[in-house]
């Protein structure tokens, strides 16, 4: 039988590091992944995931489980991402890694790996993972965090309304503003289909 | 009927499936019937997919190690600046959060129906009136009691009140007996 995660952090708490190791292995890819489509930094969002499980590590003789895990550790992943995002803009920095993907030479030494694709095929889809990611950048804050949440992370509406600390009626909308925004978005940049094309 | 104004500001919880199933048969219903809400429908869709082409990332093979080392140095630090006493504190805090946890969890059912039971026990024993022995039919009319202990007998009489007479009081008793007496009028 699964030990449920709530039971994980209990025994986390009573000091039981494999407990806790057995925690960061369910989450680690999951959190890594959102915090880097968050803020477009490979090497930056594996830190902050570390973080997050340090956090959650330190505050575990606080732990009080009113509210499901995952929910929490995505919270302060959260909170860790919108410092993060207010940090460079504040610092007004335009990170190198931002225009380049971190793990791009070895993605692409992968995809080559596979024949079932051509070099061209490989590049094109290459350039468009690149735009995706680039116009979700541009969304503001919040609807980004609430976008990703809900496409990547398969979390429902009132999980995320925990995440974000806001009602589900407002999550509802920050969802809908998301995707009307990037349909437009990825409609300047070519990707995606224009609104006239086909009614 | 759902008006177009109404429905595409639902479109995206509806693709998510977070809406009552008769809020979704309704849209399914107006999506049916009008081409333009469906269009958008279908680009709601169309974005979702192609959000999903990004590829996800894997964590590298030291994340997990240097993770763990980071937690086991934390561990240390704190062991060594919490006292013995403060130690035994949180270990007890800790599993009196784990009794609540696994109360709220796993016994909440048992507590229910421990609480309903002493809600009925409590309600059934007030409600509860003890009968009463009835009157016997033994008793004796004045004419079975024999004559010899007739006069034991109490007698009494109903009086209305109306009819009751009153005390009879006499004149020099009106006067309080503790009223004190004039010395002068003595004389």
């Amino acid at each position: 039988m699964r030990t449920s995660d709530e039971e994980l952090m209990m025994k986390c708490r009573n000091g039981d590091m494999s407990a806790f190791e057995l925690l960061v292995m369910r989450y680690k890819d999951l959190i890594t992944n959102f915090i880097y489509r968050s803020i477009s930094d490979y090497h930056r969002a594996e830190d902050l995931a570390q973080e997050t499980f340090l956090r959650v590590f330190r505050s575990a003789g606080r732990y009080e489980p009113k509210c499901q895990f995952k929910n929490w550790l995505y919270l302060i992943a959260t909170n860790l991402c919108r410092n993060e995002i207010r940090d460079r803009k504040r610092r007004n920095t335009a990170y190198l890694d931002d225009l380049i993907p971190d793990n791009e030479d070895t993605s692409y030494v992968e995809l080559m790996q596979d024949v079932s694709q051509l070099p061209d095929e490989v590049y094109e889809k290459k350039e468009r993972q690149i735009i995706i990611q680039q116009t979700i950048d541009r969304l503001p804050e919040n609807q980004r965090l609430a976008l990703l949440l809900v496409s990547y992370q398969n979390l429902r509406y009132d999980e995320i309304a925990e995440v974000l600390e806001c009602s589900v009626s407002a999550v509802k909308s920050l969802i809908h503003r998301a995707r009307q925004n990037m349909k437009t978005l990825l409609i300047e940049v070519g990707i995606g289909e224009s609104s006239h094309a086909k009614v | 009927m759902l008006k177009c104004e109404n429905v595409q500001p639902q479109l995206s919880a509806y693709v998510d499936r977070e809406m009552p199933l008769w809020t979704v048969r309704l849209i399914r219903w107006h999506l049916k019937r009008c081409p333009t809400c469906a269009h958008e429908a279908m680009r709601i869709q169309q974005t979702d997919k192609i959000l999903q082409q990004l590829d996800p990332v894997k964590t590298s093979d030291n994340f997990l190690p240097d993770l763990m080392r980071c937690a086991a140095a934390i561990t240390v630090i704190e062991r060594e600046q919490i006292s013995a006493i403060r130690r035994i504190l949180r270990r007890l805090e800790s599993s009196f959060a784990w009794m609540r946890y696994s109360f709220r969890t796993r016994m909440r059912p048992y507590a229910v129906a421990a609480s309903l039971a002493l809600i009925v026990s409590v309600v059934s024993l007030t409600l509860y009136q003890p009968r009463l022995p009835l009157p016997s039919n033994d008793a004796l009319t004045l004419a079975q009691v024999p004559s010899e202990k007739q006069a034991l007998l109490v007698e009494f009489e109903i009086v209305p009140i109306n009819q009751f007479p009153k005390p009879h009081l006499s004149s020099n008793r009106r006067t309080s007996p503790f009223t004190p007496v004039d010395q002068h009028q003595e004389r």
